[in-house]
């Protein structure tokens, strides 16, 4: 199970994607916190929960942060051909 | 003249999601105020883990992430900001229910949770201060 997991991290250490490689640090803390005692079962598993909520907030960003660009843009060319 | 025939075969070309991004739902006082909150109460309730006041940051932190969630609900081409706000509750609705159940709630658990709640938080008021007024 332990090597599944550190294999399921690796590759995601792989992908170069920042955000993600993020995510892997914290899963892999929150392993060792549960190993050492830090944590209970039950709290781990809630917690690598919310980092597949945070991939999900992260995506929302990126996806409305694309969508002001476009929209700045967009007003931008509009504003630019009332003025012809 | 040329330039907005440009525009407008741009426009034509990729029409969804260029009409989707003009349409989107502009910056709101309210929506920005409530996730500042947000941001804010699990700045400070993290300070308060291990003692018994951090129920009381914990309930209060709940009832305005689940009004955030409400708010962005309501408004028309706001999709982002709904998940956003749906999936940041989730989070919070862990922290809410374990304070509020039987078994003990390790130092650790409470520090990480009002962390990830104020890093979801910041991300999520740096991209809802930056739309379109």
């Amino acid at each position: 199970m332990s090597v599944e997991i550190n294999q399921a991290l690796e590759a995601i250490f792989n992908t170069g994607d920042p955000s993600m490689q993020d995510l892997a640090n914290r899963a892999l803390a929150l392993k060792q916190a549960l190993e050492q005692g830090q944590i209970s079962p039950g709290e781990y598993k809630e917690m690598v929960t919310d980092l597949y909520h945070e991939k999900n907030i992260n995506e929302s960003v990126q996806d409305l942060a694309l969508k002001e660009n476009i929209n700045t843009a967009m007003t931008a060319l509009i504003n630019l051909a009332s003025m012809y | 003249m040329k330039k907005l025939l440009v525009i407008l075969a741009v426009w034509s070309l990729s029409g969804c999601a260029l009409i989707d991004a003009y349409m989107m739902a502009r910056f709101d006082n309210n929506e920005y105020m409530l996730i500042n909150k947000i941001r804010t109460e699990a700045n400070l309730g993290a300070a308060k883990c291990g003692k018994p006041e951090v129920v009381a940051e914990v309930d209060g932190l709940w009832r305005t992430t689940v009004e955030f969630r409400n708010y962005t609900q309501s408004i028309p081409h706001n999709e982002e900001a709904t998940k956003m706000g749906s999936e940041l509750a989730e989070i919070v609705k862990g922290l809410s229910e374990r304070y509020h159940g039987t078994e003990p709630v390790s130092m650790m658990y409470c520090t990480t949770k009002f962390s990830s709640i104020e890093r979801n938080a910041v991300n999520i008021q740096n991209v809802i201060g930056k739309k379109p007024r």
